[in-house]
């Protein structure tokens, strides 16, 4: 048990020296996607960084969604999610999504997903092509999958979400 | 009679949407980039709702036209599904989207498009010129000199003369990247 709290006590402290220094650590975003149940999904967000580390930098995330089928429009469904940044690294790839440097910081989300039933799921979200700048981060193209104990019974992608770090 | 006269007016036209201004330069095909975006279609029988990514190339003709080869597909609910194929022909609104000289276009713009697309939407369920498409493109931020551009928001009507049925397309976003005609290219 002391060894467990030992290596913890390292890790916070690595982490804690290690840390990125980002202005912001809280935003508000927006973002549009598609479901497998043939809903379009647009949908507003709300994210916060519990901790700056180099590597799985915790978060978490709250979404609220519309839905857009043949039925008409109406409420999508919540999601609450905590997500790891799993690194940071210079955008070497994509050098034009911004006039500004960007990091790329590839995510992973997982959480709870209340449908517009209100009946819960699991949700579980994968961002490879997530890019941080000062103020905004962009998202494209991340799938997700929700999923309760029969199995999966939905899943889709999110084209994109554009969030506001401003505070 | 008639057709010298309709030859002649044609020939006019066409001068006049090709015609240089000033400079001796040409602006045909100056600037050539390619397109991702979205695209979804609303209040249509052949979409079904979810999404559709769009792909295309992007060919200046004029200081104030160009000419985008686009393509869409489904990838959400049925991943790479009902292909659509068209050329749309984009008139700047907000003044020119290049100069003849080495000055940079407009930075931000609105842009009106017309065009022609093919799908199998239609009774015979053949890929064929089905669909007649009316596109405003309400703001566009970046020209082909700085190397992107971002076209926000676009959106339109669509008028499958096949079937008689008309609906409204939107998009989040198109985002174009310029290999030609950038001040990488061309302004240093």
């Amino acid at each position: 048990m002391k060894k467990y709290i030992l290596i913890l006590l390292i890790l916070v402290i690595t982490f804690s020296l290690a840390a990125y220094d980002f202005p912001y650590d809280s935003g508000f975003g927006f973002e549009f996607s598609g479901k497998s149940d043939s809903t379009q999904l647009v949908g507003i967000s709300t994210y916060h960084k519990i901790m700056d580390c180099p590597f799985f930098s915790p978060g978490v995330e709250i979404n609220v969604d519309l839905s857009a089928s043949s039925k008409g429009i109406k409420f999508g469904g919540v999601r609450f999610l905590a997500m790891f940044d799993l690194f940071y690294l210079e955008n070497k790839l994509f050098p034009s999504i911004s006039i500004n440097p960007t990091l790329w910081s590839p995510s992973i989300k997982v959480g709870f997903f209340w449908n517009d039933e209100f009946y819960p799921n699991f949700t579980l979200e994968v961002a490879a092509f997530r890019f941080l700048e000062k103020d905004f981060v962009y998202e494209w193209f991340s799938p997700f999958v929700n999923f309760n104990e029969d199995g999966i019974n939905s899943w889709g992608l999110t084209f994109c979400r554009f969030t506001y770090m401003c505070l | 009679m008639k057709k010298i006269i309709i030859t002649i007016l044609v020939l006019i036209i066409a001068f006049s949407i090709f015609a240089e201004s000033k400079d001796d330069s040409s602006n045909f095909l100056k600037d050539i980039g390619f397109t991702i975006g979205h695209n979804e279609n609303y209040f249509d029988n052949n979409y079904e709702y979810g999404l559709n990514l769009l792909l295309g190339l992007d060919a200046g003709l004029t200081e104030k036209l160009e000419l985008n080869l686009i393509g869409t597909f489904e990838i959400v609910p049925s991943f790479i599904k009902d292909f659509s194929l068209g050329l749309e022909l984009n008139y700047s609104l907000l003044g020119e989207r290049v100069f003849s000289n080495r000055n940079a276009g407009m930075g931000i713009n609105s842009m009106v498009g017309f065009g022609l697309y093919c799908n199998n939407h239609n009774d015979k369920n053949i890929f064929m010129p089905t669909t007649l498409v009316l596109r405003l493109y309400p703001a566009t931020v970046g020209a082909p000199a700085s190397g992107k551009r971002e076209r926000i928001l676009p959106l339109g009507l669509a008028y499958n003369f096949m079937t008689n049925d008309i609906s409204m397309f939107f998009s989040v976003a198109m985002y174009d990247h310029y290999f030609k005609g950038t001040w990488k290219t061309n302004y240093k």
